[in-house]
């Protein structure tokens, strides 16, 4: 790898909130679709409640995701979406990713 | 497990796993259905096409939230290719008639409507040979291909066939073409049912809200 020092600005700006590994997928998986709610992101990320909650809430504070709370058939659904804020983030976040490294 | 993130099969896992209900078969095995019988003469395909359009997002947003969204959560897929899909079947279909005109001329030396007619199954096979493609660049579900052997095979079996009445062929094609996708609709939705029992709400859910 080169140590060419005009790389180092990119890996000190890359978003340590999304770099997490569990919000990393969580994103991820919210970028390829418009919403999910609870159910689906827990099984697909193999989570609990407790932890998917508490690492919605940090993407929440950040702006990165938008959470909406309603009732379904008298059921709590809570769906979440990837803010434009969210979404940028991410691609930024791949984009910088992808060009750290050269083989 | 792979440790890369790879968001190409994200989407078409998520794509795949929206539609194991069943739902999609069963919706092109109504609409086959009702072809079938305007082929025949005993219905209209307008009113119905009518209506499918106004009521489409309505009938496949209640079948989900009754029996899909309960099993792998709820999941909005993108829809900002609306608009280019439209454009985009429109195209493909206006492509595929050209070529099937363009195919009759070669093989026969003229262009007719019998012979139009004769050669329909085929086309409508080639045009669900589009659509379904799309569905497996989507979803990267086998069973697509499947459906796109079975439209295109089914329908160059019919054109070939040599049948009494010029939509004849074009009305037996549909209704088998119908009976495929139901059967098969019908299938997928109790394997899903099966696969995917009714999930409970997590615990806390209505506590946070």
């Amino acid at each position: 790898m080169s140590n060419s020092p005009d790389k180092l600005p990119d890996i000190k700006e890359i978003d340590k909130l999304i770099h997490e590994p569990v919000r990393l997928l969580l994103l991820a998986n919210l970028y390829v679709v418009e919403s999910a709610d609870f159910i689906f992101l827990m099984n697909q990320l193999g989570l609990t409640f407790g932890n998917l909650s508490s690492h919605m809430s940090k993407l929440e504070e950040a702006g990165y995701i938008e959470v909406e709370k309603e009732f379904v058939d008298k059921k709590p659904v809570t769906r979440l979406s990837l803010t434009d804020t969210g979404r940028a983030a991410f691609a930024d976040y791949r984009g910088r990713m992808r060009h750290l490294f050269v083989d | 497990m792979s440790d890369k993130i790879n968001l190409k099969e994200m989407e078409q896992k998520a794509y795949k796993l929206l539609n194991q209900d069943g739902l999609m078969e069963l919706l092109m095995g109504a609409i086959l259905f009702v072809v079938s019988s305007t082929f025949g003469g005993k219905s209209s395909f307008a009113p119905f096409l009518a209506m499918y359009v106004i009521f489409i997002k309505q009938i496949v947003e209640g079948f989900r939230e009754r029996y899909t969204y309960p099993r792998i959560g709820y999941l909005k897929l993108p829809d900002e290719e609306g608009k280019n899909i439209g454009i985009g079947i429109f195209t493909f279909m206006g492509a595929v008639m050209l070529a099937l005109v363009v195919f009759i001329y070669l093989i026969y030396g003229r262009i007719s409507g019998e012979l139009f007619y004769k050669w329909i199954p085929l086309l409508i096979g080639l045009i669900f040979f589009g659509g379904l493609q799309y569905q497996y660049s989507k979803s990267g579900d086998k069973l697509s291909l499947v459906y796109t052997a079975i439209a295109v095979g089914l329908g160059l079996v019919f054109s070939l066939l040599d049948f009494p009445e010029k939509l004849i062929g074009a009305q037996f094609y549909t209704l088998s073409l119908s009976a495929v996708f139901i059967v098969a609709g019908v299938l997928r939705f109790r394997k899903f049912r099966n696969d995917y029992p009714v999930q409970p709400v997590p615990e806390g859910v209505s506590e946070d809200e």
